[in-house]
């Protein structure tokens, strides 16, 4: 297992046995200046503060949370494009942390991302096919011929007609964009897919197109994935497993429909409770956050949701709740959930 | 359902509020004119919240913008825009003046940026309170720079009256510690504060129409939940009618009484939330509807909406939609079909619409 790195064996789906990621109390923190402009004192932001997942082969987890709450962080600790604070990040049993350059070149081979933003991800004087089959000649695993078939045939796979392959990324549409940057990541044959908030620049006719790939790939490459977003609508229909952040730490973790019909967490009650349903007429129950999110510098004590939980008890401000199993396997950091108050 | 009966007979012996009709605008761009609103119409009743639905760049924000005068001055602007008895297009600068504000009041896309980053709430809010205020001397605006003691004095006075408005609106709006919010500048602040806000400027002058384009979709859906909710109870209190621009159909859905679906500086279907999302006529409108992936059941497939929308200077000579049309029929490669009437206020533009049948 431990010589795996060079060979490009992709379909692990059922393949158990040693998760493909294993994420190990992992922080990030940014060293920010408070308010007080250039005299202000200097604090720590605590991103990403205490955060442990692992993801099998084939599988998709999904992360969940508020604007700030470290996911993005997260994706960007995942793919060594920023170093952690502290933790550890294991990708087939192997720590990120002690590997030589030339062994970390050969991984970010199997670990391939997909963001928000696909103009920004192409680059604007590059024809279409040459943008898919750069990752291929940079690493140098084929002649430049059977790059160029490969690249062909993937594209073709995904919806994109031969006439758009000598065009440049201006000329093509947003989900076409979208489509050449999965292209791109794909063509790698990765075993390690992240999308950060791969479809909110697309329009909701488009956005289903890329799913919908999303999902097919997944299925025929046996590709495990990460899939971070801030619309649980999309989550609940391509995930298996949910994480929920909120500030930093995960508050939720569970398989997807018991996420979805019994959430332990008041924040993850929260938020499902205020995502609007396309059926007029509901009429459903809400629940609304008090206040405002606490400033990420000046964490709140205890449970950091208590400023804005329904639920909240005196003892909640006072103790940090751990992220614990319930009974049915739900992970859940609440005092209450766990009958501790 | 009897509740939206009588609703629907009250709207029908109801006047509008705001009528458009053949709204079309065009834009000076380097290769020529570029037509991006194609002769658009709809009414907003007194009272109601309508929603304005489309994709990215389907011209729901210029329709907004025509409405208030507020396009590039070099955009050419084509039909009518009635407010009660006046005709908005032909009206002068210094009539414009006076409605906006006090009778069309607009919120805009991006809280961040049309708040002025210089300047403290408090003095934001407080000026938007004597800018709409009735008293026309004290409009700086029409003043110009002759004070006299007399109007200095009385200015004193309405600063204070002015204050005292603010921390009432913000209140409103769910701001709790107003006294501090008034002294903060806007980066202090998070998004959702932002945007409440911008909300009370925008009810400062007590608007009876209330235009707010995408106010949530720079938010988390928790506090876009709150905003929404802030919005259908000014509208009860208030009795204002209420233009929500959107492209999420699901936000639609929960908050307003009618609809409006753009497509290509198109309105293709327009009608009652209950009878569109019962059942959509137009294929683009069905598209949509069944592309949405939804929380609350689990879907095996999307049916996405295959292709992407025309550029503007490349529109079909057809339907717009014709070239994504899985039931477009030989016709609509050739003529533009013309908004249909039916009951209860539903109007389609469609060769080929569809009826019944329709689950998501
Ligand atoms: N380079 C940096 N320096 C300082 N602070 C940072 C930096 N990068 C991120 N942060 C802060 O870390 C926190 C987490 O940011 P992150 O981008 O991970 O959030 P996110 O969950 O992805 O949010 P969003 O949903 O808005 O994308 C935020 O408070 C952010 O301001
Ligand atoms: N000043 C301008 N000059 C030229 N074209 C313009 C101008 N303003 C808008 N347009 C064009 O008009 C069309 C409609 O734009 P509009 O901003 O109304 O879209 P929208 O429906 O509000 O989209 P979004 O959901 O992205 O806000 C777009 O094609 C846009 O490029
Ligand atoms: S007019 Fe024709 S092409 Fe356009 S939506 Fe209707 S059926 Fe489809
Ligand atoms: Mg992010
Ligand atoms: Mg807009």
């Amino acid at each position: 297992m431990n010589k795996q790195e060079g060979s490009s064996v992709v379909s692990l789906r059922n393949q158990n046995g040693l998760p493909l990621l294993e994420v190990t109390d992992l922080h990030k923190y940014f060293r920010v200046r408070s308010s007080g402009g250039l005299f202000g004192k200097k604090n720590n932001l605590k991103a990403v503060d205490g955060v442990s997942f692992s993801v099998s082969r084939g599988e998709t987890l999904g992360i969940v949370g508020e604007s700030g709450s470290g996911k993005s962080t997260i994706a960007r600790l995942l793919l060594k494009i920023d170093n952690p604070t502290s933790g550890v990040i294991k990708f087939n049993g192997r720590k990120l942390s002690g590997l030589l350059p030339v062994e970390l070149r050969k991984l970010r081979q199997h670990m391939q991302y997909v963001f928000q933003d696909p103009l920004g991800a192409l680059d604007p004087r590059m024809k279409i096919i040459d943008q898919v089959t750069e990752p291929l000649i940079i690493h140098n695993i084929a002649s430049k011929s059977e790059c160029h078939d490969k690249a062909a045939e993937l594209l073709r796979s995904i919806d994109l007609k031969d006439h758009t392959f000598y065009r440049y990324p201006h000329e093509l549409s947003g989900g076409q964009r979208q489509r050449v940057v999965l292209a791109r990541a794909l063509i790698m044959e990765p075993q390690l897919l992240v999308c950060d908030e791969p479809t909110s620049a697309l329009d909701v006719s488009i956005q289903a197109q890329v799913i919908n790939l999303l999902a097919r790939l997944r299925e025929r490459m046996g590709l495990t994935m990460i899939f971070i977003s801030h619309d649980l609508n999309i989550v609940r229909h391509i995930c298996e497993r949910v994480s929920v952040m909120y500030l930093g730490k995960v508050v939720e973790q569970a398989q997807i429909d018991l996420l979805f019909n019994s959430p332990a967490h008041p924040y993850t009650q929260a938020l499902l409770s205020a995502i609007p349903i396309p059926e007029p007429g509901l009429n459903r129950q809400r629940i609304f956050l008090k206040s405002d999110p606490p400033s990420p510098i000046d964490l709140p004590s205890g449970c950091r949701f208590h400023t804005r939980c329904h639920r909240a008890k005196p003892g909640c401000a006072e103790r940090i709740p751990e992220l614990k199993s319930l009974k049915n396997g739900q992970l859940v950091a609440c005092h209450l959930a766990h009958g501790e108050i | 359902m009897n509740e939206k009966l009588t609703e629907s007979v009250i709207k029908s012996q109801r006047a509008p509020l705001l009528q458009i009709s053949d709204l079309t605008i065009d834009f000076n761009t380097p290769t020529g004119w570029i037509r991006c609103l194609h002769g658009v119409g709809f009414e907003v009743y007194p009272g109601e919240i309508l929603g304005l639905v489309g994709e990215s760049g389907c011209g729901k924000s210029i329709t907004s913008m025509a409405v208030m005068k507020l396009l590039d001055p070099r955009a050419r602007i084509g039909g009518n825009v009635r407010y009660k008895n006046q005709d908005l297009l032909t009206l002068d600068e210094n009539g414009l003046t006076k409605m906006r504000g006090r009778d069309i009041a607009m919120i805009f896309q991006d809280p961040v940026s049309s708040l002025n980053p210089v300047h403290t709430i408090g003095r934001q809010v407080v000026e938007s309170i004597i800018y709409n205020s009735a008293i026309p001397f004290l409009n700086n605006k029409v003043m110009g720079k002759k004070k006299t003691e007399m109007v200095k004095k009385h200015q004193r006075v309405t600063v204070q009256a002015a204050r005292i408005e603010a921390e009432r609106l913000l209140n409103r709006v769910g701001i709790p510690e107003t006294k501090q919010c008034l002294k903060q500048y806007p980066h202090e602040l998070s998004g959702g504060m932002n945007q409440r806000v911008m909300i009370a400027m925008a009810l400062a002058g007590r608007p009876q129409l209330l235009i707010a384009d995408e106010p949530t979709t720079a938010l988390d859906v928790t506090i876009q939940a709150q905003i929404l909710e802030l919005i259908r109870s000014l509208r009860n209190e208030m009795e204002m009618s209420i233009i929500l621009i959107t492209h999420d159909l699901s936000v639609v859905a929960e908050t307003c009484d009618s609809m409006a679906v753009m497509y290509c500086g198109l309105i293709i279907e327009k009608g009652t939330v209950e009878g569109i999302f019962a059942d959509p006529h137009h294929p683009y409108t069905r598209g949509l509807l069944a592309s949405l992936p939804r929380i609350d059941r689990q879907i095996d497939m999307l049916l996405p909406v295959e292709g992407s929308v025309p550029a503007p200077h490349e529109m079909p000579r057809g339907c717009a939609f014709e070239p994504r049309c899985n039931v477009a029929l030989n016709v609509c490669k050739i003529r533009q079909p013309a908004p249909t009437t039916e009951s209860h206020g539903r109007s389609i533009s469609c060769f080929n619409p569809q009826y019944g049948g329709f689950q998501v």
